[in-house]
């Protein structure tokens, strides 16, 4: 159910608020995270919605093609034997596809110092692109058991890589964080009937 | 890694090659797409929609001349997290928690050679449907349906893009081809060469608490940890990988089982106690369309987890065994 805020960020994307609306609109958003994240978000869902184009290089296969065409060439297995030839080679590509979020083998216990320093690391150049509020923890925190396993799993999951990503770096929302016991049944049925695709957007 | 080129270079000739017949078979785009995924120098930007909410995603993926990758994922709804991922490491960077996580990789991990690949007997518990060409916000694609037999996995909706295999927009599907989830992307960039600045956070983490994963086991722990297996399995299941892991706060190992029918895996972390270092109690729960199980089994916690249906997590969970050390594979 979208509230009458909704509709403000709406308009504000689509530009039809009057100068009034706008500055109270704006004076909100300048210290409602949540509102500017969800701003965001209307403004490229609107920009999809009006067709606005992909930027993909369309010259790019003809790059690579051109790329490969220099490699030596020799005879292809055969099908029976080409599986054999690319099963390394796509293993290491869906490796590298998906081993992306190994992130929580981590060892903050009593028995063994687990922090250290900060290492040397470059920033995006200009310094900073992100300022932590003043709101973030005082404290840090280690990940919970669970965020762990489904990070860790993630690694070996090849259909999934992104959508872990996601996951795991999304903005933390209770309902998700907290990872509440539920009735299988009762979830299956849900995933059963999904989503149209109306609901869920182009 | 020179042979490694080499193949790939074959591969994408493969790929090629492919793309110039009428229509390419299922499995020639699962894996043009994989080479895709890994082996292009892109940034783009996506919406992950999931149960109501959305979330929008930064990726950079960058191959430099030597054939390595560094990808960076950086949420750009707010929370100023993101992910890191090179050839050596993994840092997750969380400024709400001031903290940074990071793990080596190890191209030694046993669990790194044995990764779920796509083969013939995918056949047996997908329907691999391929729905011709489509345009996607003005370009052009290949749709590709991979329908589960059963109710012990989930379908995938695919539009790749015709020139590249880039996955434009991905959907995962319920047992009746309702939608669960979707990854859209609104713009995606293509480049020769991408700058390594594109790569680096945008996170001063200098004062964050730093967690580095630990390679080895505690002086005078246990080593040896008990051999655990699934008694049952869903179609298609097979074992995968094991691996033992040492978690936070834990001294003992845990045990890491990975089983895959080839597309969907699960991940079985069995850990020593009744309850879990991590206080994890006997049930099911979920993040997205992923779901969780823990259930107690011989004084462990055994929890599986994977992106697939409960009821899959619920039968790996409940049938996981202690046997004996010797029969360990």
């Amino acid at each position: 159910m979208a509230s009458p805020l909704d509709f403000q960020v709406s308009a504000l994307v689509d530009d039809e608020l009057d100068a009034a609306e706008f500055e109270l609109l704006a004076e909100r958003l300048s210290r409602d995270l949540p509102l500017r994240a969800q701003y965001s978000r209307f403004a490229i869902i609107g920009e999809v919605l009006r067709g606005a184009p992909l930027l993909l290089d369309s010259g790019f296969a003809e790059r690579v093609r051109a790329d490969v065409s220099k490699e030596p060439s020799g005879p292809l297995p055969t099908l029976g034997g080409m599986q054999a030839y690319l099963r390394p080679v796509l293993g290491m590509a869906i490796a590298a596809a998906v081993a992306v979020v190994a992130l929580f083998s981590l060892m903050p216990g009593p028995q063994m110092p687990i922090t250290g320093e900060a290492p040397g690391m470059a920033l995006q150049q200009g310094g900073p692109t992100y300022t932590v509020p003043e709101t973030a923890t005082a404290n840090s925190s280690e990940p919970e058991r669970l965020e762990y396993y489904f990070v860790r799993h993630g690694e070996y999951a090849p259909m999934a890589r992104k959508s872990t990503y996601s996951r795991v770096i999304s903005e933390p929302v209770a309902e998700d964080s907290a990872a509440a016991d539920v009735a299988p049944d009762d979830l299956d049925r849900a995933r059963r009937s999904g989503s149209t695709e109306d609901e869920i957007g182009q | 890694m020179r042979a490694l080129l080499r193949s790939l270079a074959g591969l994408a000739v493969l790929s090629l090659s492919a793309l110039a017949a009428a229509e390419p078979d299922p499995s020639s785009l699962l894996r043009e797409m994989a080479w895709a995924l890994d082996r292009t120098n892109y940034e783009g930007v996506f919406i992950h929609t999931h149960l109501g909410r959305s979330e929008t995603m930064k990726v950079v993926h960058r191959v430099d001349s030597e054939g390595r990758i560094t990808e960076r994922l950086v949420s750009i709804d707010g929370s100023g997290r993101e992910i890191i991922r090179n050839d050596d490491e993994v840092r997750c960077i969380l400024p709400d928690r001031r903290s940074v996580f990071v793990e080596k990789r190890n191209n030694q991990n046993p669990l790194f050679a044995n990764l779920p690949q796509y083969s013939e007997k995918l056949g047996l518990y997908y329907d691999f449907v391929s729905l011709g060409a489509e345009k996607l916000l003005h370009l052009d694609t290949r749709v590709l349906v991979i329908e589960p037999r059963d109710e012990y996995r989930y379908g995938y909706k695919l539009w790749l893009e015709q020139s590249t295999s880039l996955p434009l927009k991905t959907q995962l599907l319920g047992e009746d081809g309702g939608v669960i989830e979707q990854i859209l992307f609104h713009s995606i960039t293509l480049s020769d060469e991408i700058p390594v600045s594109a790569v680096e956070p945008g996170v001063d983490a200098s004062d964050f608490t730093w967690y580095y994963e630990r390679d080895e086991a505690p002086a005078g722990t246990e080593t040896r940890p008990d051999v655990w297996q699934a008694a049952d399995l869903p179609p298609g299941f097979r074992l995968e990988a094991t691996n033992s892991e040492y978690l936070p706060d834990s001294d003992s190992p845990t045990q890491h089982i990975v089983y895959t029918d080839g597309l969907a895996s699960v991940s079985v972390f069995v850990e020593p106690g009744s309850r879990g270092d991590g206080g994890l109690a006997p049930g099911t729960s979920h993040r997205g369309a992923a779901f969780a199980h823990t259930a107690r089994a011989d004084e462990h916690m055994v929890t599986a987890v994977g992106e697939v249906p409960a009821v899959t997590v619920k039968m790996i969970a409940d049938s996981m065994r202690k046997t004996t050390r010797d029969a360990r594979r």
